[in-house]
């Protein structure tokens, strides 16, 4: 599943605003990783939770009517009434397992990811920068249990407000934070030989102009102008003046300079 | 470096970079790889190193440097992040790390165990000279079947089937360790706090019930599964206390070292807790309420399995017939 903030997540560089986890690897190469923040983790958390609700939804929802049916019951609220404990557990029992397992399923299975935390582009690693252990993953998601408290993760959010690397209680308990991940794939790897070897933009251009594209959409219609403008200032590009107010029609420039279909 | 400098050299190493970034994609995939694969990746890693130097003093700043960093990065989390054999780290762990973690912690445990019987005594004491606190322990429904001499968990198989009620109570016996052992965050004053509340409860149960002559019979329900399921409790909150010991006298450590390294060592009971909590359910929903079970078989089930946990825990069972 890709999403734009997928995408666009592994182009976001880490600012002077980030706090950086730095990791020295066997070869004494010191490397620099941008530690999450509250808002990052707010936000994984809230896509997490949106997906696990609904998954959960759906299995009530579509295996209680399933089950309903066939039993011959009015409804859902009939059928956990009057068809017994066995009913109750098989309409209950997965959707509770789906709900309370998916972090600890999900982080193991995805190496430290859930699927609100790719969304995100974050993911768990411990204090070396590594792919997590099973047993500190385990750990992490049975101190759920104490960050949950007392409703809505209220413990492990103002445990994170005052932690140097804004971490819950499950991570300290576990030696696991979260960090921004840079991806390396395909297009990553076409978008940075763009960068570096156009003749006609220099690096910061290209990389300013890539930006601009990544951000579009989540920038407010003068900013996205205003930017767009600076940058065609920078390049002394003439063309288009009369349509610099225009947002579609600047957009579609931008990512024709961007494609090399126009020479800067 | 000069810009035709910087797109010859790329041109030259990024199929190299890519085909490192498919052997990365391919072992996250991939459980068992071939030796070729991963020397190509040990190899590709030495010349990453030097691409990433050479980045970083040419293009400091650079999206190619950030990009190489990031390749780097997953490339050595590839090749130095720990194993994970699943089994020979349960074997490992369940043959000398939880004995190991039970011996350090038996003072703990000693303390904890202590901690319980006497919250217990105190709910025993308290209900037997104040009868009116029964209703601090039981619910109007429990007090007035117990009144009318019926126990609570008299015909518990006609209202749930064994199997239900098995996974109630797993659910149920497992949530309460991992809070009783996870509280231990709070200073381990939360794992005081739920331990003795849970001996109060059972003291202060049993002795409702003996006001009514029924404490016998309450006995013979409890027994089978009991002689685990308070064991484990105590294991789950002497981890828990050690927890709070680490938080309150760190030693050479930080508080948070100490707390990680804390949870780290008394979690391994944890992983005794689970599977020996799972067997006191079944016996709980299987055994416990069904009449047909003389008080000396009870007894007897209830020895057993308790002997087998203990065992496991200190390690005797797997030595067990090994002469040691």
């Amino acid at each position: 599943m890709t999403t734009d903030a997928q995408a666009q997540a592994p182009t976001t560089p880490a600012t002077e605003l980030d706090e950086q986890l730095t990791i020295q690897s066997a070869d004494a190469v010191e490397l620099e990783l941008a530690i999450v923040g509250i808002g990052g983790r707010s936000f994984a958390f809230i896509i997490d939770w949106h997906i696990r609700f609904i998954l959960a939804l759906a299995w009530f929802l579509g295996v209680g009517s399933l089950l309903s049916v066939a039993s011959g019951y009015a409804d859902i609220q009939k059928a956990l009434e009057l068809g017994g404990n066995l009913f109750a557990m098989l309409i209950w029992l997965p959707a509770a397992v789906i709900y309370f397992l998916y972090h600890p399923l999900l982080e193991m299975l995805m190496k430290g990811r859930t699927p609100g935390k790719r969304m995100a582009g974050i993911r768990i690693v411990d204090t070396q920068g590594r792919t997590p252990t099973l047993s500190a993953l385990l750990i992490r998601n049975v101190f759920r249990l104490v960050d949950g408290l007392p409703a809505m993760y209220m413990l492990g959010f103002c445990v994170a407000m005052f932690t140097p690397r804004s971490v819950r209680i499950g991570d300290l308990a576990a030696g696991t934070l979260l960090v921004y991940e840079r991806r390396t794939g395909g297009d990553e790897l076409k978008r940075v030989m763009d960068i570096s070897t156009r003749d006609d933009l220099t690096p910061t251009q290209r990389e300013f102009l890539d930006d601009i594209l990544a951000r579009w959409f989540e920038l407010t219609e003068d900013t996205r102008l205003e930017l767009a403008d600076r940058f065609l200032r920078g390049l002394g590009d003439e063309r288009m003046v009369a349509e610099r107010k225009n947002v579609g029609v600047m957009h579609s420039y931008l990512k024709k300079l961007a494609a090399g279909e126009l020479s800067a | 470096m000069k810009p035709e400098a910087v797109e010859h050299w790329m041109r030259s190493r990024a199929e190299q970079w890519r085909d490192l970034n498919g052997l990365l994609d391919e072992q996250r995939d991939k459980r068992d790889q071939d030796i070729g694969s991963l020397r190509r990746l040990v190899q590709g890693f030495r010349a990453l190193a030097r691409d990433l130097s050479l980045a970083r003093s040419a293009l400091p700043d650079s999206r190619v440097a950030r990009y190489i960093e990031t390749l780097f990065l997953r490339t050595h989390d590839a090749i130095y992040r720990k194993p994970q054999a699943l089994w020979p780290s349960l074997k490992s762990m369940y043959l000398y790390e939880v004995p190991a973690a039970t011996r350090r912690l038996r003072g703990v445990i000693l303390a904890t165990a202590g901690w319980f019987i006497l919250s217990g005594i105190a709910g025993w004491l308290l209900v037997w000279f104040n009868p009116e606190l029964e209703s601090l322990f039981a619910s109007p429904g429990m007090i007035d079947g117990v009144q009318r001499g019926e126990l609570w968990t008299d015909d518990l198989l006609n209202v749930v089937p064994s199997s239900i009620l098995s996974l109630q109570l797993m659910t149920n016996n497992i949530s309460v360790s991992l809070f009783a052992f996870a509280l231990g965050a709070f200073y381990g004053v939360g794992t005081i706090y739920i331990i003795g509340l849970n001996g109060l409860m059972l003291g202060g149960i049993f002795a409702f019930t003996a006001q009514y002559g029924m404490a016998e019979r309450l006995l013979s329900f409890v027994f089978a599964h009991g002689v685990v399921e308070l064991s484990v409790i105590v294991l789950a909150g002497a981890a828990g206390i050690q927890l709070g010991e680490a938080l309150i006298r760190p030693g050479m450590r930080t508080r948070v070292a100490a707390f990680e390294y804390a949870v780290g060592e008394a979690g391994k009971l944890l992983m005794l807790v689970a599977p020996a909590l799972v067997g006191a359910g079944l016996i709980e929903g299987y055994v416990s309420p069904d009449d047909s079970y003389s008080m000396q078989l009870r007894v007897t089930i209830g020895l057993c399995y308790g002997f087998l946990v203990w065992a496991a825990l200190t390690g005797r069972l797997w030595r067990f017939g090994k002469g040691a």
